[in-house]
């Protein structure tokens, strides 16, 4: 479920902080369709060249359009904004704090069009409005899965219905990990190769507790129990415990698993009666985290054995001068 | 043998699928073995689940594609359209 539309106003009220965006005429116009992710500067267009026009693209107005701008005749200036925003673009914006000319503003009240101005230089605000806009075109989709944030890493956790995702999720808020979003996830794709999720219902912060019914996390377990948004550094998968199944059991190789085109470290946890699959989960994450700083368990252990199994003298473990110093009561 | 099984359901209750009637319809499909999914303006729930049915906001008279995955796909679709044509046994 990739969005392909959204609207100026939520542009401008998502960017106007990072944008320094002032809006000066044509706010009735703030509900039109931005559907590209791209921007442009109208350069030929301004001078009477239409074709191939990029009209569904933000328009910018900098140092040298203005300019132009500025050297014709009104008279010149108000045909020029008049064929300009004969087309759909959803708004213009300004940038520089450059003086903006009567004659746009007249047509851009009369034709319900949005005008911005900033006081950021063209570049720099074509780059960041452009992140913005490929970020909230970019891919994403709703999965069925809880998010917790366990020591600073946001693990997403999968399963059948009725494993125990909520039961889990459930002791680690009783831990003290964070919750981020039970039962739907909308995990969506953004710059850096990051996948960030929040909860897909707009009621956040409730979970459905079998046997208990709905509860709301924020009274129950307080504010800091809680995270809005949190990016996905792990994916772990609950299974019903499968005698025959061979479960990781040294660690030498990592499990992963691919998410909207990036590929995540991934844990299964096997579910069984007597054993905990938030303490193994717990555990997973901060193995995660040992692996992240270079230390790989597996493979020191592994180092080690292999130089003690060739060593000429065969150690027991201890020998008896140590044990008496060391555990002697 | 899993077999998928598609129909399109009716929502006829005054209230749409709130709460109540979103845990009767949940209670109902995880009787059954099969996966089972509602498929609303592109947006994919899973049906076994109350927090994900509410999530499809379906006011009274909206059309929902139902999607059952699995061994006993065909007696869970019809238990369940069963159930939607009822109206749930409510208003």
């Amino acid at each position: 479920m990739t969005p392909t539309r959204t609207t100026v106003q939520k542009w401008f009220l998502r960017m106007q902080y990072e944008l320094s965006l002032e809006l000066v005429s044509g706010g009735e116009g703030l509900d039109r369709k931005l559907s590209s992710s791209q921007v442009t500067r109208p350069g030929l267009a301004l001078a009477g060249y239409f074709r191939h026009f990029d009209s569904e693209r933000i328009q910018v107005l900098g140092q040298q359009e203005t300019s132009y701008l500025d050297d014709l005749s009104p008279a010149h200036r108000e045909r020029v904004f008049r064929e300009l925003l004969s087309y759909p673009i959803p708004c213009l914006v300004v940038t520089k704090s450059l003086a903006i000319s009567p004659e746009l503003l007249a047509e851009s009240q009369r034709t319900r069009t949005p005008v911005f101005s900033t006081r950021m230089a063209t570049a720099s605000f074509i780059a960041r409005a452009i992140l913005f806009l490929e970020e909230e075109f970019g891919p994403s989709e709703v999965i069925h899965a809880n998010l917790v944030e366990l020591y600073g890493l946001g693990v997403l956790i999968r399963g059948k219905s009725g494993i125990g995702k909520s039961e889990c999720t459930l002791e680690l808020l009783k831990r003290g990990h964070r919750f981020v979003a039970d039962d739907s996830v909308i995990v969506k794709h953004v710059t850096g190769h990051r996948v960030i999720g929040t909860a897909a219902h707009p009621l956040k912060h409730y979970m459905e507790v079998r046997g208990v019914g709905i509860i709301d996390v924020v009274s129950l377990f307080g504010v800091t129990a809680v995270q809005a948004y949190k990016r996905v550094g792990m994916v772990a998968t609950l299974e019903t415990w499968d005698e025959k199944r061979a479960y990781v059991r040294t660690g030498l190789e990592q499990e992963e698993y691919e998410l909207l085109g990036e590929t995540l470290p991934h844990a299964t946890i096997p579910v069984h009666p007597g054993r905990s699959p938030a303490v193994v989960l717990e555990v997973a994450t901060m193995d995660l985290l040992a692996r992240r700083m270079g230390h790989f368990a597996a493979r020191e252990f592994n180092d080690a054995l292999i130089k003690q199994m060739q060593s000429s003298t065969q150690p027991t473990g201890y020998e008896f001068g140590d044990w008496d110093d060391q555990y002697e009561l | 043998m899993t077999q998928t099984v598609e129909r399109t359901v009716d929502v006829r209750n005054s209230r749409g699928l709130h709460l109540h009637v979103a845990s009767l319809l949940a209670n109902a499909a995880n009787q059954f073995e099969s996966d089972v999914f509602f498929v609303k303006d592109g947006l994919r729930v899973n049906g076994k689940s109350v927090m994900s049915l509410t999530l499809l906001a379906a006011t009274v008279g909206t059309s929902l594609l139902m999607v059952v995955e699995g061994t006993d796909a065909e007696r869970a679709a019809s238990a369940l359209e069963a159930l939607f044509a009822s109206r749930f046994g409510v208003e």
